[in-house]
């Protein structure tokens, strides 16, 4: 009490900020846009008309060290947050999904340069950690999926 | 009518040749539909990817239900099947019929607004006839139980 009695007032204003605005972000919503495990599966095309076509909606995919219009276009046919939960999943691409890009690749550079050279028309699933807050994917698989027929 | 003529249209009755572009319908299988009940259209527009009206099979009088719907897979897990079946069964009104054992029907009938449900049945596109076999409720701030 001693220490807090003699610290100066702007200690203690940043003290109190330290220890209250983990509970202010909460109450803001703060803590719903933390990093989340994120499975979606969809289909690259060549440009946004076509994924919207294609998919539920079309999502951009942009990569760190790459230029700024260097993106590719996902149709999104199926979203969900680790453990399966697609309501939260479908909530945040809704609002996030109007942003170019909508995600950006962080790496590793190995899957991004995979996610990349994949053709149009490629169906694929990507798994990694997203940052809800900074839309940012760190990716942990890109698999190709089999097109119908399985060819 | 020249005999070529007469051929092509007994292959085309048959269906060994195309007379115009089908729609994708993927066949009866079951499928997995997860969603979030809607008041309305407008409503389940805004909870989910698509919205679609639920009616009852030979039932025309219970109210349909809305729902956004958040995920539509086939059994084997296909997300791309799922969106291009239940597209095409959109310009339809109600989108599915469902039927099956009262106890599931009366389930989805009463959950609340805003509730989210899973459906698991087996769809007939050419008949947009859901049986299903299992509902699952669960309240709108809850999560999925894994």
């Amino acid at each position: 009490m001693r220490a807090i009695r003699h610290a100066k007032p702007g200690r203690l204003a940043t003290l109190a900020t330290v220890l209250l605005l983990p509970a202010v972000l909460r109450g803001q919503g703060g803590s719903e846009l933390g990093p989340v495990v994120w499975r979606m599966r969809g289909t690259l095309v060549a440009d946004k008309q076509s994924a919207n076509d294609i998919g539920w909606t079309g999502v951009s995919i942009g990569f760190t060290g790459q230029a700024d219009n260097k993106v590719r276009w996902l149709g999104a046919v199926h979203a969900e947050i680790f453990g399966g939960d697609t309501f939260d999943a479908w909530s945040y691409v809704d609002k996030v999904a109007h942003y170019t890009p909508t995600f950006t690749v962080a790496g590793p550079p190995d899957l991004a340069s995979q996610l990349l050279a994949l053709p149009d028309g490629s169906r694929v699933a990507l798994e990694g950690v997203l940052d809800r807050g900074a839309r940012t994917l760190l990716l942990d698989a890109v698999k190709p999926l089999p097109k119908p027929g399985g060819s | 009518m020249r005999l070529g003529i007469r051929v092509l249209l007994v292959l085309a009755i048959l269906g060994v040749i195309p007379v115009s572009a089908q729609t994708f319908r993927g066949g009866t299988k079951p499928y997995v539909l997860q969603g979030k009940l809607a008041k309305d259209q407008r409503g389940a527009q805004q909870s989910g990817w698509l919205a679609v009206s639920i009616g009852s099979l030979g039932k025309p009088d219970t109210p349909v239900r809305w729902v956004g719907v958040t995920a539509f897979n086939t059994w084997d897990d296909d997300p791309f099947e799922g969106r291009q079946v239940l597209s095409g069964l959109i310009p339809d009104q109600p989108t599915l019929l469902v039927d099956g054992p009262a106890g599931l029907l009366a389930q989805l009938q009463k959950a609340p607004v805003g509730n989210k449900v899973v459906l698991r049945g087996m769809l007939v596109p050419e008949s947009r006839t859901f049986l299903l076999s299992a509902v699952q409720v669960v309240p709108a701030n809850a999560k999925m139980p894994k």
